[in-house]
């Protein structure tokens, strides 16, 4: 055999290609294994490990302890505990992962601070979430031989290793470990799954026969990581489908039956193998041998997260053609998507950077709204509104002061008291609703009950509550309850108010005369006499 | 299936929570079996479809998080840019605006960006400047000094660009003359709608929720797009038409 290329004889780049595939030795069509279609999986199963070995590098450069600290180690430590929990209800947050790093980094370096051991922590999960480019995926290039005319293709491969995701039933952020970082685990390539857990059962069973412990803890874990890459699989589609069934619609009419059927048997019979190995392990557990024991019992428990997750998956296979058909019903009078969605850099951020101030303006208002999204109309708690208009007010504080100040204390306690309540119930009691605010009022000053100061206080409050009824605004209290309970309780639960333009002409007050009906309808009609303006409250009354 | 009082309760049920962002349903079993009852019973959820309808709202999604809903600018659920406390000035507006949008931006440099579902970190002094360094590209560098504008027409990037990053009120503290309260005020208010979520673990650092990528991908940017493409039309017009009038 003739030593590779001969640029000189002819120099162009693919004469020197067909030169290489003629020459080179290996027995396989192109000679090197470069050339085959499997190599570019294979180099992006390589690279899954390419951020960890980063972050190892990263490292080096923090002002930490000379090598203490194993960032390989915690990079795999923190995959693992994520994968342990997922699936769970109580999936790994990245609190959960830094407090179990900084546990592991204070073990190696004793002598260095609890805020370096913090400090290393955050930085192996930060790498994993890839912070440094908010969270994207990492981006590798690649050169492909594999075509057939045998050219160089350049391959971009993306993947995440960790995710953190919004979780629907949680108040926080968990992590979730990508298809991609299990797979790194596994140290396979894309596999069938049912194909190799059955391997990986095989070899577990064998290894448990021979009483070869050790090796049968990590065919343990690589069943489990198996289990979990089948629940990521369905977990995808489900997502999918229930997002938009249009992108899956061809997925399901061709391969999801068949792959359904085949995961139903497939769990069936490992949930029947899980047990037997289970029932093996016991029996080793039973025979108390010290040696096997610590094993045995690490076997035991990957076995029984396996069979939970099995049993759960089993449980996500029944209810899949379900899925399907209600989300087949459900989005089949759905308006069609956008079918193109606008860039949000290009073709909305960056001209809105360069619109006018009035334009700006204008986008900021509806961009708001749009992303608010419904918010209820909020009424005001009637005793602040009180107290803020009895209230002498404060010298203003410096600007910006203020701003933060967080409300550490309660609230302050209602200053109405129940006798100025009482006056204003009474005079609606006596006039009856629809009514004129200057009736009312008048009810008020002539209350037998109360005293002088009652009567005007009850008067306030009154006219403070027909106010708030004819135009609520903007409260901080729970809903308005508050202040909607007050009212209700003087006015009654569907009170209206409204003003025809007439003039309070109670001496005293000034403003509108307006009608309160006890609600909207009788409102449309009621016409109540005003106190007239010559008479004096007891001719009224 | 005709509807009963009880399904018309029932509505009403799911659309008070739909009202409260911070709810979920997998935190409520109430909450979940009327939201059930919405994607699973084509009458109810058209009854509940048309309700909102006439309040001006419409179904943005009906997943996991719960019945996100969007609303039309004359809805009175709508929540406007006045109702944010302090935002008395033209400039505070434009500022908020910029912010609430680059936050977008930020968070999904691409459209297919929006349809991926993992959380997108953000922290204040980062993004302030990431905005800043975009708005600065934006400012011509010519020998004889830039042109100022003149009142109301100066450029969204130069109002952001005049503020500082940081300013501190007498007590220390940020105040509202800097840009770093706007963002953290901005994402504060986003945090209150269910929209953002502070990290536990680091000050100043919060992470976009997927209530708010739904409202960014649903209708948002979306919106946001039409009112720059029409008024892009508009000025074309605008310009079209000066051309054509001058002999």
């Amino acid at each position: 055999m003739e030593p590779v290329a001969d640029e000189e004889d002819d120099g162009s780049a693919g004469a020197n290609s067909r030169a290489v595939l003629e020459v080179l030795p290996g027995g396989r069509p192109g000679g090197l294994s470069v050339y085959e279609a499997s190599f570019p999986p294979r180099v992006a199963a390589f690279l899954r490990y390419s951020p960890v070995i980063e972050a190892a590098q990263a490292a080096r450069r923090r002002d930490w302890a000379d090598g203490v600290y194993d960032i390989v180690t915690l990079a795999l430590t923190a995959i693992d505990l994520v994968v342990s929990r997922q699936g769970f209800e109580e999936e790994a947050t990245r609190a959960d992962v830094v407090s179990a790093l900084t546990g592991l980094a204070a073990l190696a370096a004793p002598d260095r601070t609890a805020e370096e051991h913090a400090d290393v922590a955050r930085f192996v999960i930060d790498f994993l979430l890839n912070r440094q480019a908010h969270h994207a995926k990492f981006q590798y290039l690649t050169s492909d031989y594999s075509s057939s005319e045998r050219q160089h293709q350049r391959r971009e491969v993306p993947f995440s290793l960790l995710e953190e995701r919004d979780d629907a039933a949680r108040e926080e952020n968990v992590l979730r470990a990508t298809a991609d970082a299990i797979n790194a685990l596994i140290g396979g390539l894309n596999f069938d799954v049912a194909d190799e857990q059955v391997a990986t059962e095989l070899v577990l069973e064998r290894q448990l026969q021979r009483n070869a412990f050790d090796s049968a803890v990590a065919s343990a874990e690589r069943a489990r990581l198996l289990s979990l890459s089948l629940s990521d699989q369905l977990d995808r589609l489900i997502k999918q489908t229930r997002r938009d069934l249009r992108m899956v619609e061809g997925e399901w009419a061709s391969e999801v039956p068949g792959r359904l059927d085949g995961a139903r048997d497939h769990i069936r019979e490992r949930l029947r193998a899980e047990r037997a190995l289970l029932g093996k392990v016991q029996d080793a557990i039973a025979s108390g041998d010290p040696l096997l024991l610590a094993a045995a019992r690490r076997i035991a428990e990957l076995l029984t997260e396996c069979q939970r997750r099995h049993e759960d998956l089993h449980r996500r296979v029944i209810d899949a053609r379900g899925v399907f058909l209600e989300e087949q019903e459900r989005q089949s009078f759905r308006p069609p998507a956008s079918i193109t969605l606008p860039d949000p850099h290009r073709q909305v951020f960056l001209p809105a950077l360069e619109l006018s101030q009035a334009h700006a303006i204008d986008l900021a208002e509806r961009f708001v709204t749009d992303m608010w999204g419904p918010v209820a109309p909020r009424l005001p708690r009637l005793y602040r509104l009180i107290n803020d208009l009895w209230q002498q007010r404060e010298k203003t504080a410096p600007e910006g002061r203020s701003e933060e100040e967080p409300e550490l204390s309660d609230p302050p306690l209602p200053l109405i008291r129940e006798e100025f309540i009482a006056v204003a119930i009474r005079a609606v009691h006596a006039v009856g609703l629809p009514a004129r605010l200057s009736r009312l009022l008048a009810a008020c000053e002539a209350d037998a009950e109360a005293g002088e100061s009652a009567r005007r206080s009850g008067g306030e409050v009154l006219n403070l509550a027909v106010l708030w009824a004819f135009s609520p605004e903007e409260a901080d209290d729970e809903g308005g309850l508050i202040a909607g309970d007050l009212v209700g309780r003087i006015l009654g639960p569907r009170a209206a108010v409204d003003s025809d333009g007439s003039s309070l002409a109670l001496p005293g007050w000034e403003g509108d005369d307006v009608i309160v009906a006890p609600d909207s309808d009788s409102l449309a009609t009621a016409l109540p006499a005003p106190v007239p303006a010559s008479r004096t409250l007891q001719e009224v009354l | 299936m005709t509807l009963m009082r009880d399904d018309h309760v029932d509505i009403g049920v799911l659309v008070a929570w739909a009202l409260r962002p911070n709810q979920r349903p997998g935190r409520s079993p109430e909450y979940q079996r009327v939201l059930d009852r919405y994607r699973t019973i084509a009458e109810f959820r058209a009854a509940t479809d048309a309700v909102l309808h006439g309040l001006g709202a419409e179904v943005l999604s009906d997943g996991d998080f719960g019945l996100v809903l969007g609303v039309v600018p004359e809805s009175p659920l709508a929540f406007r840019v006045t109702d944010m406390p302090g935002l008395y000035k033209s400039d505070h507006k434009v500022i908020a605006g910029l912010i609430l949008t680059g936050l977008a931006a930020f968070a999904y440099p691409s459209a297919q960006e929006l349809d991926e579902d993992r959380l997108r970190p953000v922290e204040v002094a980062e993004f302030d400047v990431w905005l800043r360094d975009l708005c600065e590209r934006l400012r011509s560098h010519e020998a004889g000094g830039e042109v100022i504008p003149e009142e109301g027409l100066d450029a969204a990037w130069r109002i952001y660009l005049v503020m500082p990053s940081l300013h501190l009120s007498e007590t220390g503290r940020l105040s509202n003359k800097c840009t770093r309260y706007w963002i953290k005020q901005t994402l504060t208010w986003l945090t209150g709608q269910g929209m953002a979520r502070p990290d536990p673990l680091v000050d100043d650092r919060w992470t976009l929720t997927e209530r708010f990528r739904i409202h960014a991908k649903e209708i948002a940017l979306e919106r946001a797009y039409s009112f720059i493409a029409e008024l892009g039309r508009r000025q074309a017009d605008a310009a079209g038409a000066d051309q054509g009038g001058q002999p």
